[in-house]
């Protein structure tokens, strides 16, 4: 990582220290892909036991998260880095937040899932949640890839995607709407179907987030609530910072 | 003619020639000075030749000299080492590439890491399947490959296992992944695409689920009508045995089936969920009173050195199930008289059950074999004793799900011992150590 950013410490423990929350912040990012996947699989398989298990895993997202903020707290008090090293812990900090809120927007949609498992299944049995959570989990996987690789290129383009995820989610209302006018016995399940996609699209916001946090992290530059032409000019800005 | 003797006469030579010039002209010193400045300057000359000829990256041919001195042998002699040097160079390189294309050409991923799992090299493969990048060389590995799974396996370092990891979005790709240690302190991480494997496996375990569930019900019917055949015939001097016997052969299915879903269940079951502090004791107590129900006095039962305060990080009902079966299957192979006795103690990595019989035992050739399903020692013995020959595939189900190990050592003839082994991390001690050591078996 260290040589990722080009530079390193005299002091190799910091180095080290810096290092180990960039990994374990990923580490986090890969437990919290597997809860999205498992509650997705759990929903559309109407898995039971699997959503529990997806409810259940949630307090480790929490532990690691609570964890990781005390220690990146720790490194700001004892080391006061500034630069590069500052935006790497702000960068931790902001991403573990919305990590976890991932993390609770997966078993959102187990605890959807567990209610949609008791009710008749649709005809296309879930197809639409299914094509969108895989949308969502790519662009958190190409999220966290370019978190790891310090990639502020890729993360421009993932918040792109975040375009696509809001048009499919469009789409899953507009047609749940219209099946709960068509025949009102079906508001409840449409309901929680409704809840869980809403879920899969804040992951995909949160995702977004993430992406914004990279390039601030690679460029030094701001660029949240900013219009996409100016996230462009900064994330492909040449100048080294 | 050597290339020194060349080099001393063309000396000599100079010498003369000087020594000739200053006798006639009387300038003998100057002479003399002048042609040993001569000689030094062309020597100098060709040293400067022969550095600037060792500049050249390339081993070209040395300047062409008619002279037989010592600066031609020197030339040719440098520029055979030259020559050797670079056709050993070329020859690793060759090797090198050879090397580098076959593994890159693999059909399975092969990733080289350096000490603290940072990616040196990666093959095809690994592109293709795990999304590396050229630009990932020198990131960690675990940073890419974040699969919950694959970071506890890095963590535990036990490396002589695998790890399967079901990648999403990718058609569900199944990897068995491995790490294996090389050279001191690097890793080659390897990986094999077992889809069509698991995909097997699971229809496999899908089936015997299905099929086990579809038989039950028409078995519950058969049961049923028999038990009311009983009642009306059971005075019946031929009806009455037959049924009797249709009845026992019934409830044996049933239990057969019953087994057949518990191993199915079990399969499904990852390790670690569902985990709660069992008090071992207490179910031993349970299980040691069901077992001598089961052996209705015919064998001494005891409990020696139970470890009262000592409890299992685990899965209850599963833990129970596993126990009584290595207990039940103890008093069903020792002849009546024969004694069986567990413990549950603490060992130095964690903590262990044991179960010993004094009975028949078994050849040294079947143990490794008598936890795979319906895997008989004496195919004519074991369906006089009742069991279903799923006993111990349950309990190396359980085992696996409470990452314990189970030992078996035997002698024919003598007895039989059944150990199994928990981690230290899934023992919990509550303090009070009191070793109870009680003899209530009859």
């Amino acid at each position: 990582m260290a040589e990722a950013r080009g530079r390193h410490h005299i002091s190799r423990q910091f180095d080290s220290e810096l290092e180990d929350i960039h990994n374990r912040a990923l580490v986090m990012g890969g437990l919290v892909e597997q809860q999205i996947t498992d509650a997705l699989q759990a929903l559309v398989r109407g898995d039971v036991q699997a959503c529990m298990t997806v409810v259940e895993n949630d307090h480790r997202v929490n532990a690691l998260e609570v964890d990781l903020d005390e220690d990146c707290t720790r490194i700001l008090v004892r080391r006061q880095p500034t630069a590069g090293d500052l935006r790497l812990v702000l960068t931790v900090i902001k991403t573990i937040n919305d990590l976890e809120r991932i993390g609770d927007q997966a078993t959102t949609v187990a605890r959807r899932a567990l209610d949609l498992a008791e009710v008749e299944r649709p005809r296309n049995q879930y197809i639409e949640i299914q094509r969108l959570g895989e949308r969502v989990c790519q662009q958190l996987r190409n999220t966290l890839d370019a978190f790891a690789r310090l990639d502020a290129e890729a993360a421009l383009s993932v918040t792109k995607e975040d375009a696509m995820i809001d048009m499919e989610y469009e789409g899953i209302l507009r047609q749940q709407m219209t099946l709960m006018m068509e025949d009102p016995r079906t508001i409840r399940r449409s309901l929680d179907i409704i809840w869980s996609v809403r879920a899969l699209e804040r992951i995909g916001d949160h995702a977004k987030n993430i992406c914004e946090y990279v390039i601030f992290l690679v460029k030094g530059k701001v660029v949240r609530h900013t219009s996409p032409e100016k996230m462009a000019e900064a994330a492909l800005d040449k100048t080294r910072h | 003619m050597s290339p020194m003797f060349g080099t001393i006469t063309r000396m000599i030579g100079l010498i003369l020639g000087a020594l000739v010039i200053g006798a006639i002209f009387d300038v003998m010193p100057w002479a003399v000075i002048g042609a040993l400045a001569i000689g030094l300057a062309w020597q100098l000359r060709q040293a400067h030749r022969f550095s600037k000829w060792l500049d050249n990256r390339e081993a070209e041919q040395p300047p062409a000299s008619e002279r037989n001195d010592i600066w031609n042998q020197i030339y040719r002699q440098v520029y055979q080492i030259r020559r050797r040097s670079q056709r050993r160079k070329q020859r690793l390189a060759d090797l090198l590439e050879r090397y580098q294309t076959s593994a890159a050409a693999l059909p399975d991923v092969v990733v080289a890491l350096r000490a603290d799992y940072s990616i040196s090299w990666f093959n095809r493969a690994a592109g293709d399947w795990l999304g590396l990048k050229q630009r990932d060389l020198g990131q960690r590995i675990d940073n890419l490959v974040r699969y919950p799974d694959f970071i506890r396996y890095i963590q535990a370092g036990r490396y002589n296992e695998q790890v399967k990891l079901i990648m999403p979005g990718q058609g569900d790709r199944v990897l068995s992944m491995q790490i294996i240690p090389y050279g001191g302190d690097l890793y080659l991480m390897v990986a094999r695409d077992i889809s069509q494997i698991h995909r097997m496996e699971l229809m496999r375990r899908d089936f015997v689920a299905n099929a086990s569930h579809e038989l039950r019900t028409p078995l519950t019917v058969f049961a049923g009508y028999l038990e009311t055949l009983i009642d009306r015939f059971q005075d019946h001097p031929s009806l009455g045995p037959a049924l009797t016997q249709m009845q026992r052969q019934t409830s044996r299915m049933h239990q057969l089936i019953q087994d057949l879903l518990q191993i199915s269940r079990l399969e499904t079951l990852e390790p670690g969920r569902r985990d709660n502090a069992v008090d071992i004791p207490a179910l031993l107590e349970r299980i040691l009173s069901e077992t001598r129900s089961l052996s209705n006095g015919a064998h001494t039962i005891d409990c020696d050195e139970i470890d009262t305060g000592l409890w299992l990080l685990g899965d209850e009902r599963n833990l129970y199930s596993a126990f009584a079966n290595l207990l039940s299957n103890a008093v069903q192979y020792t002849p009546s008289g024969g004694r069986v006795s567990a413990s549950w103690q603490r060992t130095d990595g964690g903590c262990q059950f044991v179960v010993v019989d004094t009975g028949i035992g078994i050849p040294k050739q079947h143990i490794s074999r008598l936890t795979e399903r319906f895997y008989r020692v004496d195919p004519g013995r074991s369906s006089s004793v009742g069991g279903t020959g799923l006993g111990l595939s349950i309990v190396k189900h359980v085992l696996r799900l409470h990452e314990a190990t189970l030992l078996i050592d035997s002698v024919p003839g003598e007895g039989s011992r059944f150990i199994c082994r928990f981690p230290e991390n899934r023992t919990l001690s509550h303090g009070h150590d009191r070793i109870r050591n009680t003899d209530t078996g009859e």
